[in-house]
């Protein structure tokens, strides 16, 4: 009873410094790159890692209330990170229960569709006075978050000793 | 033996969040309406900024440490150069000083005559740039001055170049603000040469951009386009940026311009902030 208390304050130890980390990531740029649009978003990529590799088994109503906290520290609208979060999380468990996520190619394909998700979501709920959707931007957003979202899944099986 | 209804899940064995979603998607959809509408972010961003600032503090540390270094190294001679340099400096602006003095006694007389108000008559107040320069992929320049200082949302800020941006949030000591090169930013503004009314917005990159630009009217590269004030939001007159590529659209009907501020958020680190008019 008290080691399997021990591993959960672990967990969420683990959990806080990598929130602090991408916290600080989110407002550090990246050298050379004076277009921000291209920037990854490190906090959809964290929680599509913490969603899928099933970390701390958080449940839908804390990772709602987390998803608000991101919207109050880098968020523009408050509850647009809780509707992503929820969806990823409600997509992850559909894809759970009619597919065996065995293989790496599997296990990848799904970061991808949750990464997917997310950031279409994040899209059409952007305050924004553009007309057209620069497609290229997109593409490049959503390639370079799908990369963080694999350095994360990493970092996250690292901490938590997986195989 | 019948299967139960959790026994027929098929490879998850957890909890249909089904309720759950559905309470939380109409909950967020709610929060972000009420949002949009009464803007209860920055109220709630208000009342927590004791979450930002220590990440403000740390983010702005090792420049902070670096300064502080070069001032506790600084030699004599340095500093004796330095001096020399700022008086040099002081001399010369007092020149420019008491030019100025003049003109403006001139203009409030021939305001006076003309019964034109003094738009740009504003309380304002010197600030620094600090980091960070950037917050969730979205470019944003904060400021040391708050609410402590009477820096309040909505207000202009420019610097000796021209236009820089808009306070978009305001913490006790500290502010962001959004640059008009950001996608999320637009300034009703009118040529310098002409009466056309335009709105430009930030390309999201280093420029600014008016996207429908009727090709009748006459548009040149170079020319300087200011605010015009009719938002009652920045002040009329103050200086944007130029023209430096007119591309026809398609159907030949519009022009897209693209505008090269004068003030760029990378070339400066000190801004001045409109607070409010003065009482004339």
């Amino acid at each position: 009873m008290i080691k399997k208390n021990t591993f959960k304050r672990n967990e969420a130890l683990t959990f806080c410094i990598i929130f602090f980390v991408t916290l600080l990531l989110s407002r550090i740029n990246i050298p050379f790159i004076t277009n921000y649009g291209f920037m990854p978003d490190y906090f959809l990529a964290l929680f599509v890692s913490f969603v899928a590799s099933r970390f701390m088994h958080m449940n839908i109503y804390i990772l709602f209330l987390l998803g608000l906290l991101v919207d109050l520290l880098a968020g523009e609208l408050i509850g647009q990170y809780g509707l992503i979060f929820i969806s990823i999380y409600f997509t992850n468990f559909i894809l759970n229960k009619y597919f065996i996520i065995k293989s790496i190619l599997m296990r990848n394909s799904q970061y991808l569709i949750l990464t997917t998700l997310g950031l279409i979501i994040l899209l059409i709920s952007s305050l924004s006075y553009e007309l057209n959707i620069n497609i290229n931007l997109f593409i490049i957003k959503w390639v370079l978050t799908y990369l963080v979202v694999l350095l994360y899944n990493q970092i996250i099986r690292n901490f938590s000793n997986e195989t | 033996m019948k299967p139960t209804k959790k026994e027929l899940k098929l490879f998850h064995n957890a909890q249909s969040p089904i309720f759950g979603f559905i309470i939380l998607i109409v909950f967020s959809f709610s929060l972000m309406g009420l949002d949009h509408r009464k803007g209860i972010h920055n109220e709630i961003k208000e009342k927590s900024t004791f979450l930002i600032t220590p990440i403000i503090y740390i983010l702005n540390l090792p420049k902070n440490i670096n300064e502080s270094l070069k001032i506790l190294f600084e030699t004599k001679n340095q500093l004796f150069k330095k001096n020399q340099e700022l008086e040099n400096k002081i001399v010369d602006l007092s020149i420019e000083n008491q030019k100025l003095i003049l003109i403006q006694a001139e203009n409030k007389h021939l305001r006076k005559s003309i019964e034109i108000s003094n738009r740009l008559g504003m309380r304002s107040i010197n600030a620094e740039i600090i980091l960070p320069r950037i917050n969730n992929g979205k470019e944003i320049i904060i400021i040391n001055k708050g609410l402590n200082d009477g820096v309040k949302m909505g207000q202009p800020v420019i610097n000796n170049l021209g236009l820089i941006g808009q306070v978009i949030f305001s913490g006790k000591s500290f502010s962001e603000i959004i640059p008009i090169t950001s996608k999320k930013n637009i300034v009703p503004a009118i040529f310098e040469k002409s009466t056309d009314n335009i709105i430009i917005r930030g390309n999201g990159d280093k420029y600014l951009e008016v996207t429908l630009f009727p090709s009748y009217r006459e548009a040149k590269i170079g020319s300087v386009i200011m605010t015009s004030g009719i938002d009652s939001l920045y002040p009329k007159g103050i200086k944007i940026g130029r023209v430096i590529k007119i591309t026809p659209q398609v159907n030949n009907q519009f022009n897209h311009l693209l505008i090269a501020p004068y003030s760029s958020p990378k070339a400066f680190s000190q801004v001045r902030i409109f607070l409010d008019k003065k009482d004339d």
